[in-house]
């Protein structure tokens, strides 16, 4: 895995240990439990767009399979939690499959159109099943968490749950980029055809990664149905799918560190917008148009290179003054 | 359109051709400010960036206009028409109309003059095209000055139908990108012909199914058509694996 | 007596009405250095790119060690043993220098998604042989010492030289590699020349296609000489040299006699 990462992996791992030593506020643990659902589907997301180079427009629709599922097989049909948890998993990995086989064919901005309409697809049948899912008016009253008696009711034992599980999520995804599989990947990414000739099987690939980004969507979503305990359809909408892209894409694309700086910047901006009411929207388009414009290769890269210019600054002053 | 008629007081024609050129206006800013710089970067990144340009634009349409519906007069007064049992508003047939015209112009656009013919050979290849004296740039700022002021016509026409509010642009938006994947890209006549086949499709889902999931009939036949041929009803094959899409 | 490693029997490929093979038939010997030349658009890379199942032939048939592989996958086609580099040449510039060649190393191992995930017992294991002969193959083509560079920071001849170590990594039978010599400078060459030697060294057949004649003449066994996608010769370097058919085909064009 490298050395650098299994540091910062310590580090991240002390770091979210003691958090809620020092910051008791309901408020800023119930923020950074969201981060912690944002980022395992945001990896998700990560290891299929910056790894694999695929695109997907509508990933909130697996999110949205992985709550629903949870909720309504708990809610409505008194199935245990651990069986809808894992349903919300089946069923994300035989649509992604039906998704992935027939549109890897397709490059590029037919694939990103692809997504997109499957993703509207499903937020339709969300709001529209009523009997199921509560159409528009939402699915409410879901259970608790509850492994093998032990009851997560919101709060610090919630938080250390889904960090629990994100960093386990996080270190998979590592392990598999510093992989023969994680190689392959990149390779399809760098050169496809070349990937072929080697040997990759590409369309299998692409296939696998789309299905567990899809696990790893639904996996997030049954979490975030176990906390909040309401859901409906506008949490899985176009827009959340779009806001999991600029998770990725704002951090740095390239890189799973990125996607994870790109949802802590994402969860926690909006909060900070609050206050401004209805200016939120516009300051918040001015602030990513700006990090775009600026910095098209995410915050990671960006600082990257100002600290590259940094030191060469520092450096030819140096030379300047002997 | 709204304000130009309503608080200012000017005529429709002279409204509409003002509201055309101001929203083809913004359309360049946009090209110009947020499309331009990244000219290099990934379809992703583009994809992102004209997404945060939208939550940008619709923040500032909501933040001048607020949230609520406005209403425009038809353009011409009257009682709907009865064709054959089905009840025509006579604004729609101002739509079919200046749809039809559009198409027309748009032919005439790309078929016969230089700039026309310069754009769609930008759409092939820059690089060529660039090299045979084609000002690539001024050509992607005119496509995205023109495709906006196709919108601001639809969204004119439609309004006194319908009403219009500041988040309505997403499903129509939307609507027309699978009719014109639907028809085959860059086709005048397959955008027409894939916007009736939707058009249709859809009321009779709303009719026979449940009027809920119209919206969706869109998106499947999209998902349809991308999997067995993504380039359209009339698009060929070999055009679209050629043009750089 | 041996059988033909690849055999190609009246091969055709057309593109809509343009066609670029027209019944194309020769047969490659194991251990051989054989040789494809002729003007440009004669039709070589679009052969390349049917042998290895990027595209199938509209016409004819290859076969290779006596199995018929038009029409297959090329990551098929590679685990039979066939491995190529690229006339423009197609690194994967997101990764290392060694990276890449470990990607050559894919179809020789097995771990897949969700072992390599879980990290179980025999990844590690996997992953150091994997290291062990991209390393040896970088070793082959003298860039050893540059294994943890980037792709983008090396200049063109390393870069053909590295793209022979990747193909080398798939522990190939046959290797076909397009224009080699491509871009290079006289040292380039001849040290290019002496890596296709170790190649055949190593009991790899080699296909080439190249423009560089003094290569060609050197290190070539036989040769077959195509045109507007025909084969218009073919036989030992001598032979060829003399051809009328293949002086004619060439009048006009810049022909680098060293």
């Amino acid at each position: 895995m490298g050395k650098g990462n299994i540091r910062i992996l310590a580090l991240l791992i002390f770091g979210l240990g003691v958090f809620p030593h020092f910051i008791h506020s309901d408020y800023y643990i119930s923020i950074m439990i969201f981060m912690g659902i944002n980022a395992i589907i945001v990896m998700g997301l990560s290891l299929l767009m910056g790894y694999a180079g695929q695109i997907s427009l509508g990933h909130a629709a697996f999110y949205g399979i992985g709550a629903y599922s949870s909720g309504v097989l708990t809610v409505k049909f008194g199935f245990s939690i651990f069986t809808a948890f894992l349903f919300g998993i089946f069923l994300s990995t035989v649509m992604a499959m039906a998704i992935a086989i027939p549109t890897l064919k397709l490059k590029g901005h037919y694939l990103a159109v692809a997504t997109f309409g499957f993703g509207q697809i499903i937020y339709i049948i969300f709001n529209q099943l009523l009997e199921i899912t509560g159409g528009p008016y939402g699915l409410s009253g879901i259970p608790n968490l509850v492994v093998f008696g032990y009851v997560f009711e919101g709060g610090t034992k919630y938080f250390y749950l889904v960090w629990g599980i994100t960093i386990l999520l996080l270190i998979f995804a590592l392990n598999v980029i510093y992989s023969r599989v994680g190689r392959a990947l990149r390779a399809i990414q760098g050169s496809e055809v070349a990937a072929q000739v080697m040997g990759v099987n590409v369309s299998r690939f692409k296939v696998q990664i789309f299905v567990l980004s899809a696990i790893y969507a639904s996996i997030s979503g049954s979490l975030y149905a176990h906390f909040v305990t309401y859901i409906s359809p506008p949490a899985f909408s176009l827009l959340v799918s779009l806001l999991l892209l600029m998770m990725v894409v704002i951090g740095g694309r390239g890189s799973i560190w990125g996607a994870l700086l790109g949802t802590a910047i994402l969860t926690i901006l909006p909060e900070y917008l609050r206050p401004f009411k209805d200016f939120d929207t516009l300051v918040y388009g001015v602030i990513l148009m700006a990090i775009l414009l600026f910095m098209p290769e995410g915050l990671l890269n960006g600082l990257n290179v100002l600290m590259k210019l940094i030191k060469k600054k520092i450096i030819s002053r140096k030379m300047v003054r002997g | 359109m709204v304000f130009f008629m309503t608080v200012l007081k000017i005529p429709l024609v002279i409204s509409f051709f003002l509201t055309v050129l101001a929203v083809a206006v913004i359309g360049a800013i946009f090209e110009r400010f947020a499309i331009h710089p990244l000219r290099n970067a990934s379809l992703l990144t583009l994809i992102i960036v004209t997404v945060a340009a939208s939550i940008l634009l619709k923040g500032i349409v909501m933040f001048i206009w607020g949230k609520d519906a406005y209403a425009l007069p038809p353009f011409t007064q009257g009682t709907p028409v009865i064709i054959g049992g089905a009840v025509i508003v006579l604004q729609a047939f101002w739509v079919l109309g200046i749809t039809l015209a559009i198409v027309f112009l748009m032919a005439l656009f790309f078929g016969k003059t230089i700039t026309g013919k310069a754009m769609s050979a930008c759409s092939f290849n820059p690089i060529a095209a660039s090299l045979m004296g084609i000002n690539v740039r001024k050509m992607t700022l005119l496509s995205f000055a023109l495709s906006a002021a196709l919108g601001s016509v639809a969204g004119i026409v439609i309004t006194p139908i319908t009403l219009m509010e500041y988040d309505r642009g997403i499903m129509l938006a939307v609507k027309g990108f699978c009719a014109a994947i639907l028809g085959g890209l860059g086709l005048g006549y397959g955008a027409v012909a894939g916007g009736f086949i939707i058009g249709i499709l859809e009321s009779l889902t709303a009719g026979l199914v449940h009027s809920g999931f119209k919206d969706a009939i869109a998106l499947l036949i999209l998902l349809f058509i991308l999997c067995f041929k993504p380039s359209g009803i009339f698009g060929s094959e070999e055009v679209s694996k050629i043009k750089k899409f | 007596m041996t059988t033909p490693i690849l055999e190609i029997s009246q091969l055709g490929k057309a593109f809509g009405g343009l066609a670029a093979i027209t019944n194309l038939s020769f047969t490659v010997m194991p251990g051989q250095i054989k040789a494809i030349i002729g003007p440009n658009g004669a039709g070589k890379t679009t052969l390349f790119n049917i042998i290895t199942g990027i595209f199938p032939p509209t016409g004819g048939t290859v076969c290779f060690k006596g199995k018929v592989i038009n029409g297959q996958k090329p990551h098929f086609i590679a685990k039979e043993g066939i491995s190529r580099t690229f006339q423009i040449v197609e690194l994967f510039g997101n990764m290392t220098v060694l990276e890449n060649v470990m990607v050559g190393r894919h179809i020789r191992t097995r771990i897949g998604l969700l072992r390599s995930g879980l990290r179980l017992p025999g990844v590690k294991k996997e992953e150091k042989s994997i290291l062990e002969t991209a390393e040896e193959r970088l070793n082959f083509v003298g860039l050893i010492h540059k294994e943890n560079e980037l792709v983008s920071g090396i200049p063109l001849g390393e870069r053909k030289l590295l793209e022979i170590a990747r193909a080398l990594g798939t522990d190939p039978e046959l290797i076909l590699l397009d224009e080699p010599a491509g871009g290079l400078n006289e040292t380039e060459m001849l040290r290019m020349a002496e890596i296709i030697r170790k190649i055949r060294d190593q009991r790899i057949t080699v296909l080439l296609v190249e423009h560089h004649m003094s290569l060609v003449m050197s290190i070539s066994d036989d040769i077959v000489v195509l045109n507007y996608g025909e084969k218009i010769a073919e036989g030992t370097p001598n032979d060829i040299k003399s051809n009328k058919k293949v002086i004619d085909a060439y009048l006009g064009e810049d022909i680098e006699y060293a």
